[in-house]
């Protein structure tokens, strides 16, 4: 699966928890969550599970410290879907 | 009220401040019951922490949500002093929960403002996060709850506020909740047309008070703020 191909994923996976749609349909990289989505830190917990079921893998909380834009979410989704296959 | 108590955890006052609000009808309490859910924040010692309160004071959600508030706290607490920190649910611990002298369920109405926090109402907590010991006051009512977090076990001179808001815009909860504060600030500082600006990582300070720390919080129509009142 590429990078784009997560991305554009990830958009389903944010959309139910974005306050800020327009900056969501312009997500890349960089997009912070909290500061650019204004997503709420309460839906974080919320994020990472639909991500696990969304790509069938397991986020621990040493992956998950690290995600707090659209990037670094795909990296992290990109290295447990290799140690998984 | 509660008198302050240092104890062994005395340690330099670090000029900060964090809080954080939960609005339960925003959160899924089917989720927040589910195993996958909750082992997210809390450690096996916190679930066992659980086990010691009475879920007629406290259902197992809320003590969820009241673990994410307390470790969201603590987080904001050390981050607006250290960008490097980051933010991992289960590497904040809960060591220790003190339930309410009196427990009840606390009805809110619209507006709640105090300073400090009575222990007849109020759960107590202290953190550990790395190496240090933190203290954290929240209240459970019927549709939020409210933490805040510091580093010695006083909290006399904290003043908080938390209100409910007529839309839950990100736009409207920004701006209801500088206004409450500000309408809070003004009753201590009387002369001085007061602002509240961002520091570089994104924290509210009062400019005119040599940039004293502001907590903001929000979530769904609830928002809230904290901060330590000098002598005023």
């Amino acid at each position: 699966m590429s990078r784009q191909e997560i991305l554009d994923g990830l958009k389903t996976v944010l959309g139910p928890y974005t306050m800020d749609k327009q900056a969501l349909n312009s997500m890349n990289d960089e997009t912070e969550f909290i500061k650019d989505l204004k997503i709420n830190s309460a839906n974080l917990i919320d994020i990472i599970i639909d991500a696990e079921e969304r790509y069938n893998i397991e986020i621990d909380a040493d992956s998950a410290e690290k995600i707090h834009n659209a990037g670094n979410c795909i990296d992290v989704i990109m290295e447990k879907m290799k140690e998984k296959s | 009220m509660y008198r302050c108590d240092h104890g062994k955890n005395e340690r330099e006052e670090l000029i900060s401040i964090g809080n954080d609000i939960i609005a339960l009808n925003k959160t899924n309490s089917d989720r927040t019951k589910q195993q996958k859910f909750y082992s997210k924040i809390l450690g096996n010692q916190e679930i066992d922490l659980f086990k010691n309160i009475n879920s007629n004071i406290l259902s197992f959600e809320n003590f969820v949500w009241l673990a994410w508030s307390v470790k969201e706290s603590v987080y904001k607490f050390n981050k607006r002093n250290n960008d490097e920190v980051l933010f991992s649910p289960t590497k904040i611990i809960i060591q220790k929960v003190d339930v309410p002298f009196q427990p009840q369920a606390l009805k809110f109405n619209a507006q709640f403002e105090r300073i400090s926090f009575d222990k007849k109402t109020c759960f107590c907590c202290e953190v550990l996060f790395g190496s240090a010991v933190f203290y954290t006051r929240t209240l459970v009512f019927d549709d939020v709850i409210f933490s805040v977090a510091n580093n010695t076990n006083c909290f006399e001179n904290i003043c908080w506020g938390i209100k409910a808001i007529h839309d839950d815009s990100y736009k409207t909860q920004s701006s209801e909740v500088r206004k409450f504060a500000l309408k809070k600030l003004n009753k201590y500082y009387l002369d001085e047309a007061l602002s509240i600006k961002k520091t570089l990582g994104g924290y509210p300070i009062l400019v005119q008070q040599n940039n004293l720390p502001i907590s903001f919080s929000h979530h769904g129509k609830y928002v809230a703020y904290s901060f330590i009142n000098y002598g005023k």
